[in-house]
């Protein structure tokens, strides 16, 4: 935590190095955050590309750097917001196709099984989104996806860390309805 | 111990000692510590919501693309840039003015090819109606060179010969 820290102070000086270090470090991270929001793999790469350029130009605006991972995950949901803002005027526009996308980009690489795995899992895991309300889903998410503790998703969300126990609680709650995600979860695991 | 400390926890007790330990009760606590049936469940739920976790990460598609953003370097300024798109606009409204007047070299161009060259000069000289003058008003079909044989040329109609082969009166229609 101390050297994530290091490097901000650095990055805010100029340092290239030090910026680079940032990004090679959270790119897997805010790509994973992005993909399991928007479920289409072109669009979570692009986007997470312009996360990195809103990090670049606004780093100077961090001012306690112990918190620059929850800085970072706000301005990704940000920007995800206004990646469903955008595709819903587009939308209603009759420029786009459908607001949430049922395809899921396979791998190159992987296995027809995997595959099957994948799509599946991406199934239940909007299956149960679509149950919880919009706090509980981003919450859920963070926490069980994003791997955050409570402390860094009260500050990305500007929340009270209460208010997101409360809403992580009704989120699990709501999970253990979801028999099939569970025993998905379970089958996979032995 | 207590009846509080034998009594196992509900589901949502179990579920708080994973999100927030500090909501349950000091009793409830305690027995989560000692009960392996309530541990049990605890274990239970966390592993299922750990994988979800581990199968996020695993069916996470590796980018196509770096992701790293491609930095962008100021090289010239937007100054540069206004002034070319200045130059660009000026330059497209003198090609259409120079249009209008046609003040370009390739408007003004002749066709100078040879075969067409050649071509112009012999029909030029078909139509050379002076070759073709027999008399005032008079004009044959025929080239110079052949002219001589046209019936004119040797005053056939004038002739004796004529009138003898064509008789005047043979040409006359009987009324009878």
């Amino acid at each position: 935590m101390d050297q994530i820290a290091g490097w901000v102070r650095e990055a805010q000086t100029g340092n290239r190095y030090a910026l680079n270090q940032l990004i090679d470090h959270y790119q897997n991270d805010i790509f994973r955050y992005v993909y399991y929001r928007i479920h289409q793999q072109a669009d979570a790469e692009d986007l997470t590309q312009d996360i990195f350029i809103q990090v670049i130009k606004r780093i100077n605006t961090v001012k306690d750097h112990t918190l620059f991972k929850a800085w970072l995950y706000k301005v990704a949901r940000n920007r995800v917001t206004d990646f469903y803002r955008k595709k819903s005027i587009l939308f209603f526009m009759g420029t786009t196709g459908d607001l949430e996308s049922d395809t899921c980009e396979t791998g190159e690489n992987s296995s027809p099984e995997t595959e099957i795995n994948r799509k599946e899992f991406t199934m239940l895991l909007k299956s149960l989104t679509s149950n919880l309300s919009k706090w509980e889903r981003e919450i859920f998410l963070m926490r069980f996806i994003d791997d955050l503790d409570i402390k860094d998703i009260a500050q990305a969300l500007d929340k009270n860390e209460n208010t997101v126990k409360t809403h992580l609680f009704r989120a699990v709650q709501k999970f253990k309805k979801q028999k099939k995600l569970r025993e998905f979860l379970q089958l996979s695991r032995r | 111990m207590s009846v509080q400390e034998t009594k196992h926890l509900n589901d949502d007790a179990i579920l708080w000692t994973l999100i927030d330990p500090d909501k349950l009760k000091a009793s409830e606590k305690k027995h989560v510590q000692n009960c392996q049936i309530c541990q049990k469940k605890q274990t239970a739920l966390q592993q299922e919501l750990t994988g979800i976790k581990q199968l996020s990460q695993l069916f996470l598609p590796k980018p196509k693309h770096n992701l790293r953003p491609v930095s962008i370097e100021k090289t010239v300024s937007p100054a540069f840039l206004r002034m070319k798109k200045a130059f660009v606009y000026a330059f497209m409204v003198l090609i259409c003015v120079g249009g209008v007047f046609g003040l370009w070299p390739i408007q003004n161009k002749s066709i100078d090819h040879p075969a067409i060259e050649q071509a112009k000069n012999s029909i030029e000289n078909m139509m050379n109606v002076t070759d073709y003058k027999i008399n005032n008003g008079t004009y044959s079909i025929l080239p110079v060179t052949f002219q001589y044989i046209v019936a004119d040329e040797f005053e056939i109609l004038s002739t004796p010969f004529y009138d003898y082969v064509f008789p005047v009166s043979t040409l006359s229609v009987d009324d009878s």
